[in-house]
């Protein structure tokens, strides 16, 4: 058993205090950004946004009044965090004229390793075959239109 | 009669009875991988039906819906891992029959109980869902505006544990459903200048992305966890016989009944959702189980590879497949997370299910009730050959590779939809906001819900409002508008009663302290 299983949270790091303060802000923010709107459009969101600013503040006022658990960041941090970014970068590079193939060669790997897949060879077969199926699949059998290379060498 | 042949002739035109097929077949595999639940399969198969005739893509969908709740039993059975959440008991007895041999007859009695459980449902579909279409053409803007409420309230049985963070997360959902032009006046909100933004957060990449790129971290962490604590998958037993004698099928049968009966019952009532029926079901199983069969010789204990384990969990999970789309095509209030989905594949194609889809798309409503029941019957052979063929080599695919396939699938049917760059976006960050949701322990369903129920709710609102003149009471005039009074004293009950059973509860707990 970890550190983290046995540990008693402190106020600051229960979980229920940050998510009710996020739900908190985010209705404040609809609200203030609501009231620029015109006005028979701005009442409704207005509305939603203020309850979800009380619904934020209970969840808040609650968190702090029990005695409730810390979110578990440890797995999120170290491989949902990176798989967004590589899933992010892979998005930046199809719009930046990289191409289909490449990048998403690329970010295959980069997945691959991050699930514990391990060996160069067995990583680069499992790119290419997921890349493969993926292309037949959409850009031949479902005829979408792929992001085109910025150089016509690259697929 | 003739509605029904309606539903029929539709279904029967040989490329929308192929996709039906193709669903069924689709949704077994799909739903037998490990990590890919049913709401997942949905997710997946979106994108390739946007491109489709709306028959055909519903014909598609109903078949993945319907299966993929089944499929979830083989590897629960074969290496104890649920494919889906509706295959969490089934695992257990499953899984026990599987490790002293009894595979075959396990995967046999589970194929077998889903299609009388789906058969049985798809009849309730058939009988009730026109029955309270027939409601349909008495509904105004005032209507429309309680039903949307309805609906919202609806998701209060779906939610355990903190009810308030359930309602922020429907309050989520309906403020994600203003981004876009007004629906009254046309003016731009929340769109920031973004083109992509005017007609709202573009509907195929987010549903991808809240259920496919959530579960694509999810998985992933459960990688992470399980080489942490230095777990692995166990090796694959054999399947064997998958014969059923007929002693068997005859003991099975009042189990079939019961769970049969209570899925449909579950089913029907709005946010109830798939597990209470499940456990229900079991329950009632093992009671007669302990009745009849405990202690005689040759009997396994209840949790170690009881048939009645496996039968009535699957039995109940498929008898809610149909019967939950009663209140869905009749009211447009889904029955459960799932079946909220489908209102997501009716929408790409311009329907709204409730009162109006039988008037106004009456072909296609028809078509859906009876595709439920043809996707039953063809069910059965088609998971046979699914179970002796295609799950050996998925079970032969790592999970780790999976991360990435589910990856590309998802990013690239988000793509698809207008090839838009700007979707893969979407898609990622839904994908993030659902996932921070899980780790933050708010409900998905309500937000889902209130993006659907929203615009509906916005502007049914602001012309009911017109209409009366701004009197707020007129949802809840009994002489001119009953139905919208019903609806929302049904919406209120929803309400208070779970917060007037919990008040009972802690009253009682009080009580035998004092008397202690």
């Amino acid at each position: 058993m970890t550190n983290s299983d046995t540990a008693r949270p402190s106020a600051l790091a229960r979980s229920d205090l940050w998510v009710g303060a996020a739900l908190f802000v985010i209705g404040v923010y609809a609200c203030w950004e609501a009231s620029g709107f015109d006005d028979n459009s701005r009442s409704y969101p207005m509305i939603l946004g203020g309850l979800l600013a009380g619904a934020g503040l209970a969840v808040a006022v609650a968190g702090l009044l029990r005695a409730g658990k810390a979110i578990r960041l440890d797995g999120p941090l170290r491989v949902a965090l990176p798989a967004a970014v590589i899933v992010a970068l892979w998005a930046v590079a199809l719009g930046a004229g990289g191409g289909f193939v490449l990048p998403t060669l690329l970010m295959q790997a980069a997945l691959l390793w991050l699930g514990g897949v391990r060996g160069p060879l067995r990583i680069a077969v499992y790119a290419v075959l997921i890349t493969a199926a993926a292309y037949t699949l959409f850009a031949l059998v479902l005829d979408v239109r792929l992001p085109a290379p910025a150089v016509s060498w690259l697929l | 009669m003739d509605l029904i042949a309606l539903g029929f002739t539709t279904l029967f035109d040989p490329a929308v009875i192929l996709m039906l097929v193709l669903g069924v077949a689709a949704g077994l595999i799909v739903g037998s991988i490990p990590g890919i639940n049913d709401n997942i399969a949905f997710a997946v198969f979106i994108p390739f039906s946007f491109a489709m005739p709306p028959e055909q893509a519903l014909a598609l969908m109903v078949g993945v819906y319907c299966a993929a709740a089944s499929g979830g039993a083989i590897p629960a059975i074969m290496i104890k891992v649920p494919g889906t959440a509706s295959a969490l008991l089934t695992a257990v007895d499953g899984n026990a029959m599987a490790r002293r041999g009894e595979a075959g007859k396990a995967l046999s009695i589970a194929m077998t109980s889903s299609v009388v459980g789906g058969i049985a449902s798809s009849l309730v579909l058939l009988v009730f869902a026109p029955v309270l279409a027939t409601v349909a053409l008495r509904f105004g803007y005032v209507e429309n505006f309680a039903l949307a409420i309805l609906g919202m309230s609806s998701v209060v049985g779906l939610l355990s544990g903190n009810v308030i963070k359930g309602i922020a997360s429907g309050l989520i959902g309906l403020l994600a459903a203003t981004v876009g032009f007004s629906l009254t006046t046309g003016f731009p909100r929340f769109t920031y200048g973004n083109a992509n933004l005017i007609e709202g957060i573009p509907f195929v990449p987010l549903l991808v992305g809240l259920f496919g790129i959530a579960a694509m971290f999810e998985l992933l962490v459960d990688i992470w966890q399980e080489r942490k604590a230095g777990r692995s998958v166990s090796a694959l037993p054999a399947i064997g016989s998958m014969r059923l004698p007929r002693s068997l099928l005859r003991r099975l049968l009042p189990v079939w009944a019961g769970s049969a009966t209570i899925g449909n019952l579950i089913g029907m009532l709005p946010g109830a959702g798939m597990l209470m029926a499940i456990f229900l079901a079991y329950d009632q199983a093992a009671r007669r189980f302990r009745r009849h069969f405990a202690g005689k010789p040759g009997e396994a204990d209840w949790g170690e590879g009881a048939p009645e384990g496996v039968a009535a969990p699957e039995c109940a999970n498929n008898a809610v497949t149909a019967s939950s789309m009663v209140p869905l095509l009749s009211l447009g209030i889904p029955g459960n997370s799932t079946s909220a989905l489908f209102i997501g594949a009716l929408a790409i194609h311009g329907m709204v299910p409730g009162p109006l889809l039988f008037t106004q798309h009456g072909n296609i409503a028809w078509m859906i009730i009876v595709a439920f029941l043809i996707a039953n019957l063809v069910m059965w052979p088609i998971a046979f050959m699914v179970i002796k063929s295609v799950s050996r080599s998925i079970f032969a695919i790592p999970k780790e590779a999976m991360v990435g396939v589910i990856a590309l699938l998802c990013m690239l049917g988000a793509y698809a939809d207008g090839a838009n760059a700007f979707n893969i976006w979407v898609a990622l960050v839904a994908g993030a906001v659902a996932y921070a949701m899980r780790l933050a322990n708010i409900p998905l369903g309500p937000a889902i819900l209130g993006l659907i129920l929203g615009p509906q709710m916005e502007s049914s609102l602001a012309n009911s409002l017109s209409m009366s003149r701004g009197d707020w009471l007129v949802f809840i005039d009994p002489v001119n508008h009953p139905i919208s009074a019903a609806m929302i004293a049904v919406s209120l009950a929803l309400w208070l009663l779970p917060l007037l059973g919990r008040w009972r509860r802690s009253r009682r707990a009080e009580t035998s302290e004092e008397t202690a």
